[in-house]
């Protein structure tokens, strides 16, 4: 039986039976699971906060005093942890996530221009997502897939030699709100980030 | 050790860093992030110094000091880079009173008040004349700022008691972050973001208020510039005197610096020296001093109560009266109870006059019930020793800790400290309530090491009080351990002390008149044909006395105070006495002239010392003035007549519950200071 | 064990996978299998090959034949021609960019035929998901070694002869490191991979860890019984998901062997391995804010000495090092430290990679032998610049680098060379610039990054990177001044000398070195308004040239402020006033026509434009 949570998330059965025994909110179980999988090591923060982003999309408060409850270490620690590393959402994140790689060899391809072009096209600076919640803009200083460059990632799979009209055609569908289009053949979503 | 620095050969005794080292020998070099009770940062980066044989520059803060160094501090080329740091620096600090070319005019010209929302320069700012960023672009000679200046965002916060918050002067020297993590252990306030959004802040930006904050100061204490400031002396002259007092708002007795001008308190600091506190200080001995001393509840003058009314007096009448009503009253329906409150000066007389003057009725005082007491019958109940001194720095070496019922950062804060410091070193922490079973205790207590277990009055509270204790005992002492008493008030120990050199009778049972020096026991006063108050503030005790003689506080007189540790410290006059209030010794010297008591010829604090220190030996150090603890008894069996061992409660009669810790001398100043009354009225943080 | 006759192994790195690698892979296995070569060919995929610009890749062995830029449409005749007619397929072969014949074989490339492969001497050849093809190779022969004929003093002594220097940057002696940190009275130990590749334009670790990831675990394996550590950590950034999983999969199967656990190999040995994920922070590539990533902290940097070495992860000895230098130690412990030290030159030795990318006709990743001259790499390994267009420069070291110009290509690749030349190895990004990269922005651009991956614990590197930044931006945007380069010059000496870490004390280096070598480009921009390389929007104009438009109204329709006018088969206009320099209209005009061109200076000022861009509404 699948239980899932407010972000869409499919629980494992036996988090979601503990769900339905305890009176945890979904952060504070989730939490849980995830800090016992690390064996409740404090100096896990960072990997426990990756893993729960990858859960729930974004770090909400809630999400960081669980943690900082469950691994018994002051909220100040993990929130400063969570606003150094730029991996970290504070904010709710979009349903889709492109990103733009600013790494030397896509600025030296145009890469800068890339990225307004795609700033304009979905109303949004880099960092922000859509009121709307469907799209989140990036970008991220250099993916090591420089050979592809200019470089942007569209929901983990990666379109390289990009220029305004392929821009324009693998961000189409989503503006419409669907999903994203085959520019190329691209592998089994093999680049999924987390 | 021997080393060269600048040129001249430099002697060191032990391990040291080259800052260290440096300012020890009268050299100085600047630095702002450093701090003596911190570990050494190195990201301010002005302490940079050139060691011959290294490459490059290495900060002084965090280099040691190693034999035969050579190092230079002020080359030319280390103080351009020292300016072009600052200049850094000041580009996102405030500085338009640096490079404005009115400033000798200024103080003459300007003609505005100070208070501004927005600090843009030196003189706008709430710490002109306090702050080491000044100092430090004075030393290194700074007038021109070549770069853009940045302001960092954010409005001031004010939404908190106590301390205001304006990120736009904070330099991110980091000294705040490190002393709330690694001194006091809270974790409040830390890093937000990263580069140059990077600032100060709490978990989530709430209040501190809302982040577990127990608003010590101490991150005010270590901020060199105008960004974490005590709102209440915010735009203050900076003081001119500063006298060292002993805090007395509860029993550890921290060394403060009081500070004052125009013949007032300004505020307190807690003193660096301070033998308990190091440096550190509470919520109360930091910021409610100074409004306790002049809280409108302060009784300024005598006062008599005239048809159903009381009004003032002076001290002739009040004390004649006082004198009249108490001689046609039989000794034994008289009752005096004093306070823990008080000092062993205040207390010797009250004794004393107890004892001479009514004819010897036995001195109530919360010492009787005290946690310290109850130590000291167990020990005397068994017919052994049981040690009641102890240091409180020496609770952080510590291998196993156990709590019983006490807050320690509403009740112990400085006892807190030592607890966090003897975690972080890997030691256990046991919390437990003071309503619980020990079994649980004696399962979770290793075989292994001595165990150091602190309780309060809380544990004696209840029924059954001295077995949990014995129990206690049992549990620590086979392995070295010990019990520590942690009582409240400030003078707990030594009241006990002189309490045992007075035997009295047992007290009366219904009392005609009762003469009650401080607020304790809650004796119902409704009986009584005469009641005589001695008191700081306006209580219930004071709305129903017949005479109310005003009681000058602890900062106001000099005396002696003995703190949980068993430490005797004398604590000076800082401040004049507001109105007409005497110091509690005196008003008895007075009263016991009228009613002919001999034994009351002391004209100063210092003779009552020479007088207490013959009639209450462990007290004898007082006199002497040098740094000492109260002599321990050694084990002897419980006195036979008399004592304070009688005024135990029989079974069945309620024991008087422990003294709220924000109350003094009455005033419970978590009810009557605003900023205190938040603090505590939050829910209990601790998930 | 099957024995086929022909191997076909499809590469599967990351461009060739973005392009389609397993389509192709899919394609070939059917079509084998329609025409029933299943038992005589076999189709395997491999990890990067290091050619990506011309994925998908292909190679046929035994020939070495190298395909490349394959798509499934090709296979029918793939298939057909080479395996079943034992043609190979010409059409489908590598022609060098200067055009030619057909070069069939990998070794005779160019690209591949200078390199020397140490490194990634498993390039194309095994699929890094199965550890028992890397052990076909010698795998796991020098940590056997290491483990059960060697002491410790005798494993330092190897790799200290063979002169490894560290990979990831400073070129620190291998050795020595190794030797100060089993010198360490203090237990336990640790190793470290540092694997958080920052610098942007290099990938050369993202490779290794994806397409060999037991090069790196064997090397820790052999350093672990060098300093006496138990226990290890690859710390791998989180922009590389593939290579946290490569590598999580073969420590799986490295622990199914023995390789990896207690009791190694029988010898009595145990040494254990975990991954860290990076968290997006450029800073934790810094040693010291490595080892506090893994402590949980933020990444800031410790104040050195005391070196990791000495007081590393939680205050105790810790070896790190970067991901090639682990992977150069089981060779240098297998061959021998005097066949390392036979490359190279006399203070660099052995081989090292670089990411060879930017305005270069042969994108990829290549190892070269120390001592190989710059221009070399880029004319003979890298083909030359695309579009014949003019070489300009090349960025070597990122951020902590600097720019190498025309007059210092014959410069030979080594550690001590480049720094003199004002640049550093670094971990090996190479980006390669012509006459259309502004030096300027490119100051601009590291500056940027540099002040955005701060941490921002110093205040040399927190606020000067930001002033410096700002003061780059004013000349690119026209309104420099002359002080301002002295102002950068100052400061560049206070964040120098005054930073914490090394990337507070490099950060300048990108300035230091345009200055040194393009001053005139920054004279230009300061004194003439004007960009040489038409690149800062301020300073430029987009024009169409009426002789060659063709009025196909493309560039009209992909304008995003409509600032074009015309009509069908008439040549279109810019409106100057409007124009925000986006560069749209170049991109969209078909190359056949290439009518929009770009101005600067008084050119650009005449038409309208060399002025600051207007505000987009």
């Amino acid at each position: 039986m699948q239980n899932k949570d407010k972000a869409g998330v499919v629980r494992r059965d036996r988090a979601s039976s503990s769900l339905k025994r305890s009176s945890l909110s979904p952060e504070r179980a989730a939490a849980r699971v995830v800090v016992r999988k690390y064996g409740g090591r404090k100096r896990a923060v960072i990997q426990i906060l990756q893993d729960l982003q990858g859960c729930f999309r974004w770090l909400a408060p809630e999400t960081l005093e669980a943690v900082a409850a469950e691994l018994k270490m002051p909220l100040a620690h993990v929130y400063s942890v969570a606003t150094f590393y730029r991996s970290f959402s504070l904010v709710p994140r979009g349903q889709h996530t492109c990103t733009v790689c600013m790494g030397t060899a896509c600025h030296v391809r145009g890469g800068a221009a890339i990225l307004e072009h795609f700033e304009r096209k979905l109303g949004l600076r880099a960092g922000q997502t859509s009121p709307d919640g469907e799209i989140t803009l990036e970008r991220v200083n250099c993916l090591g897939a420089c050979a592809l460059a200019p470089l942007a990632v569209l929901d983990g799979r990666y379109y390289g030699q990009m220029n305004e009209t392929k821009a324009d055609t693998i961000l189409q569908p989503i503006l419409r709100a669907g999903g994203p289009a085959q520019v190329r053949e691209s592998g089994p979503g093999e680049e999924e980030t987390p | 050790m021997k080393l060269l620095i600048d040129g001249r050969a430099i002697a060191l005794e032990g391990p040291a860093t080259l800052l260290e080292a440096a300012r020890a020998n009268g050299i100085d070099i600047p630095s702002l992030c450093d701090h003596p009770w911190l570990a050494p940062y190195a990201a301010c980066r002005l302490c940079l110094v050139e060691v011959k044989g290294r490459k490059g520059c290495v900060p002084a803060c965090s280099t040691a000091a190693e034999e035969g160094m050579d190092v230079m501090t002020s080359t030319p080329d280390l103080q351009s880079l020292r300016r072009g740091i600052l200049e850094l620096i000041l580009a996102e600090h405030p500085h338009a009173c640096l490079i404005c070319c009115e400033k000798p005019s200024c103080d003459d010209l300007k003609s505005t008040i100070r208070k501004t929302g927005e600090v843009t320069g030196c003189v706008l700012c709430p710490v002109n004349g306090r702050c080491e960023l000044q100092r430090v672009a004075e030393a290194v000679g700074l007038d021109r700022v070549p770069f853009p200046s940045h302001r960092r965002s954010g409005e001031v916060r004010r939404d908190d008691p106590f301390i205001d918050r304006d990120n736009s002067l904070c330099i991110l020297c980091g000294r705040c972050v490190r002393v709330c993590h690694e001194v006091r252990g809270a974790s409040v306030l830390t890093f937000v973001s990263r580069g140059s959004e990077t600032v100060i802040g709490t978990a989530l930006d709430r209040r501190l208020l809302d982040s577990e904050c127990q608003f010590c100061g101490a991150c005010v204490d270590v901020c060199p510039t105008g960004s974490l400031t005590e709102r209440a002396v915010r735009y203050d002259r900076p003081a001119e005197t500063e006298t060292k007092a002993v805090c007395t708002l509860c029993g550890q007795g921290c060394g403060l610096c009081v500070k004052l001008r125009d013949g007032r308190v300004a505020g307190t600091s807690p003193d660096p020296e301070g033998a308990v506190n190091r440096g550190q200080a509470c919520v109360k001995g930091r910021f409610l001093v100074r409004p306790a001393l002049i809280h409108p509840r302060r009784l300024l003058k005598p006062l008599i109560r005239e048809n159903g009314e009381l009004r003032e007096a002076g001290w002739e009448e009040a004390l004649t009266l006082a004198a009249t009503r108490l001689a046609g009253i039989e000794p034994g329906q008289i009752s005096v109870a004093a306070s823990a409150q008080s000092s062993c000066e205040d207390l010797f007389a009250v004794h004393r006059f107890a004892a001479e003057a009514l004819g010897g009725p036995a001195v109530a005082g919360p010492w009787t019930n005290s946690a310290a007491a109850g130590l000291r019958d167990l020990g005397r109940a068994a017919g052994r020793a049981v040690p009641l001194n102890f240091r409180l720095s020496d609770i952080a070496l510590a291998g196993t800790i156990v709590v019983i019922g006490e807050d320690l950062p509403v009740t112990q804060p400085i006892v807190g400290l030592s607890v966090h410091r003897a975690v972080a070193r890997g030691a256990a922490l046991i919390r437990m309530n003071a309503g619980e079973g020990l079994r649980r205790l004696s399962d979770r207590l290793d075989a292994s090491g001595p165990v150091l277990i602190l309780f309060g009055p809380e544990l004696l509270k209840r029924g059954q009080g001295q077995a949990r204790l014995a129990e206690l005992w049992d549990l620590a002492a086979p392995g070295g351990g010990r019990l520590l008493a942690l009582d409240r008030e400030s003078n707990i120990r030594g009241g006990l002390a002189i309490a045992e050199a007075f035997p009295a009778r047992p007290a009366a049972k219904a009392a005609r008149a009762l003469y009650i020096a401080g607020p304790h026991p809650r004796i119902a006063p409704g009986k009584a044909d005469l009641v005589i108050v001695q008191a700081s503030y306006r209580d219930e005790h004071v709305s129903s006395a017949d005479i109310v003689f005003p009681e000058a506080t602890s900062f106001e007189a000099e005396g002696t105070f003995v703190n949980i540790e068993g430490r005797i410290q004398v604590s000076p006059t800082a401040v004049a006495p507001p109105g007409e209030a005497w110091p509690g010794w005196r008003i008895l010297k007075e009263l016991a002239a009228r009613l002919g008591a001999p034994g009351f010829d002391f004209a100063s604090p210092a003779e009552v010392r020479i007088a207490l220190s013959a009639a209450v030996p462990p007290l004898a150090a007082a006199a002497a003035g040098g740094p000492a603890f109260l002599a321990e008894e050694a084990g002897r069996p419980a006195p036979s007549v008399g004592g304070p061992a009688d005024e135990r409660p029989t079974r069945g009669r309620r024991l008087a519950a422990p003294r709220d810790p924000d109350d003094y001398k009455g005033l419970s100043l978590a009810a009557e200071i605003k900023g205190l009354k938040l603090v505590r009225g939050r829910r209990c943080p601790r998930s | 064990m099957t024995t086929a006759r022909t191997h076909l192994l499809v590469c599967a790195g990351t461009g060739c996978v973005s392009c389609g690698a397993f389509a192709l892979k899919d394609a070939l296995v059917a079509e084998i299998a329609r025409r029933g070569l299943q038992d005589e060919a076999l189709v395997a995929t491999t990890g990067c090959n290091g050619f990506c610009e011309r994925g998908p890749i292909l190679l046929v062995h035994p020939d070495g034949i190298f395909y490349q830029r394959l798509a499934p449409a090709d296979v029918p005749l793939l298939v057909e021609e080479h395996l079943i007619k034992g043609r190979p397929v010409r059409t489908l072969m590598y022609v060098p960019p200067e055009g030619g014949a057909p070069v069939p074989k990998m070794a005779d490339i160019e690209f591949f035929k200078h390199q020397r492969l140490i490194v990634l001497r498993n390039r194309g050849r095994i699929d890094p998901e199965k550890i028992e093809e890397y052990i076909a190779y010698d795998g796991y022969e020098g940590a056997a070694k290491a483990l059960e004929r060697m002491t410790p003093e005798e494993i330092v002594a190897e790799v200290s002869a063979a002169g490894l220097r560290g990979r990831g940057g400073a070129g620190f002696p291998t050795g020595r490191k190794w030797d100060l940190c089993r010198r360490q009275p203090a237990s336990p130990k640790y190793l470290i991979c540092n694997g958080d590749e920052g610098d942007p334009g290099a990938f050369m670790d993202r490779s290794v860890l994806e397409a060999d990831p037991h090069a790196v675990l064997e090397g820790m394996i052999i350093g672990a019984k060098a300093i006496g550590a138990a226990r290890g950590f690859v710390y791998i950034r989180d922009e590389y998901p593939l290579a946290v999983s490569r590598v999580g999969i073969a420590l799986e199967q490295a622990r199914e062997r023995g390789l990896l656990g207690r009791d190694i190999l029988g010898t009595g040995f145990d040494f254990e391995l975990e991954i860290v994920r990076g968290a997006g922070a450029f800073v934790s590539g810094e040693e010291t804010a490595l080892i506090a990533s893994i402590e949980g902290q933020r990444a800031y940097p410790r104040q050195r000495p005391p070196y990791p070495a000495q007081q590393g992860l939680w205050g105790k000895p810790t070896v790190i090092n970067n991901v090639e230098t682990w992977a150069n130690v089981p060779s240098i412990i297998r061959r021998g430290s005097a066949w390392f030290s036979g490359l190279g030159t006399e203070t660099s030795k052995g081989t090292k990679i670089f990411s060879l990318v930017g305005k270069i006709n042969n994108t990829g990743l290549v190892e070269v032998p120390m001592g190989i001259r710059l221009r070399d790499i880029v004319f003979a390994v890298g083909g030359g610049i695309p579009k014949g267009r003019d070489f300009k420069a090349v960025q070597i070291g990122g951020p902590s680098g600097g720019c190498i110009p025309k007059a210092l290509l014959d410069l030979p690749i080594d550690y001590e060379s480049l720094s003199q030349a004002g640049a550093m190895m670094g971990s090996g990004g190479m980006i390669v610039m012509d006459e259309d990269t502004c030096m300027v922005d490119i100051a601009l651009y590291f500056l940027r990054f540099t002040q955005e991956e701060s941490c921002g614990k110093c205040s040399p590197c927190r606020i000067g990177t930001r002033q410096m930044a700002e003061i780059l931006a004013r000349i690119a945007a026209g309104e420099g001044s002359l002080e301002d380069i002295r102002k950068l010059e100052e400061l560049a000496s206070t964040v120098k000398r005054g930073s914490l870490c090394g990337l507070g004390q490099t950060a300048p280096n990108p300035v230091l070195s345009t200055l040194r070598y393009f001053r005139d480009e920054y004279l230009a921009h300061i004194v003439d308004h004007t960009c040489p390389a038409r690149v800062c929007k301020n300073l430029i104009a987009y024009d169409i040239d009426p002789d060659k438009c063709v009025g196909c109204l493309l560039c009209l329709k992909a304008c995003p402020v409509k600032a074009i006018s015309g009509e069908r088969k008439k040549v279109h206009v810019i409106d100057q006033g409007a124009c925000i320099r986006c560069g749209a209209c170049l991109s969209v005009c078909p190359a056949k026509v290439q009518a929009v061109v770009k101005h600067t200076g008084e050119k650009a000022r005449a038409l309208g434009g060399g002025a600051p861009v207007p505000k987009e509404t």
